[in-house]
């Protein structure tokens, strides 16, 4: 039996390292990342790695794109993250931004789970799940941005 | 690479707790068991490596991605005149 994820109730603290015991897919000898926020005020952050400061990912708050995302995570990778529940977890997903940006997509397939209280985390593969790996976003993203400089007109 | 002939009903072990076992076999389909600790992932290939492509794109592209948004806000200026 799993937990099913379906919001971020909880908001993550930008300053401290966060842990990948097992590293990143495609990036396993890296560990240790924080969470950067880019200069201007854009529905996305970056992922940076602390061991080597060329690599950042692009990352996001799924729930900026797709409300009801929800998925289950099993009981082993809750205590491999030591959290209790869902209310412990910050979900993200990677974003790709090719040169032609209105190409860009987030994997809502494989989710980075984050325990926000010992920030612990993993990258997740959701087997069997309706999520795509490269889901188009740039529609949203448009509509975000619009809001944002709005906002701050 | 071990490379392992086996038949239908047949099994191999991976260390002492992952049996793999052959259930059914159609021209180029295989149709595969496996018990596993719950530990321990087991995913289709092509999801990890899929996985793999896409974190590296998105750690490698980023460089330039302000530029790419400022341009993107200009667009978005001009469709609203």
């Amino acid at each position: 039996m799993g937990v099913l994820v379906n919001m971020n109730k909880t908001k993550i603290d930008m300053r401290d390292i966060i842990c990948f015991e097992d590293g990143l897919p495609g990036l396993w000898g890296l560990k240790r990342f924080v969470i950067m926020e880019p200069e201007k005020e854009l529905p996305f952050k970056y992922l940076q790695s602390v061991d080597d400061e060329s690599i950042a990912l692009v990352v996001s708050d799924p729930y900026l794109y797709m409300k009801d995302y929800a998925f289950e995570v099993s009981e082993e990778t809750l205590s491999e993250l030591g959290a209790g529940g869902p209310q412990d977890i910050v979900v993200l997903v990677v974003i790709v931004v090719p040169s032609d940006i209105s190409r860009m997509t987030a994997n809502f397939a494989a989710p980075i789970l984050i325990n926000v209280n010992n920030r612990k985390a993993k990258q997740i593969i959701l087997e069997g799940s309706k999520y795509r790996m490269r889901q188009p976003i740039y529609e949203t993203f448009k509509e975000l941005v619009g809001r944002i400089s709005r906002e701050a007109v | 690479m071990l490379v392992l002939t086996r038949k239908k009903g047949e099994a191999i072990f991976i260390g002492k707790d992952i049996r793999i076992t052959v259930f059914e076999t159609d021209n180029d389909k295989v149709k595969i068991g496996i018990e596993a600790p719950k530990s321990v992932s087991v995913l289709r290939a092509e999801l990890m490596e899929e996985t793999i492509s896409v974190n590296l794109e998105s750690a490698q592209r980023h460089t330039g991605v302000l530029e790419k948004l400022a341009q993107m806000e200009g667009g978005i200026e001009k469709e609203d005149k």
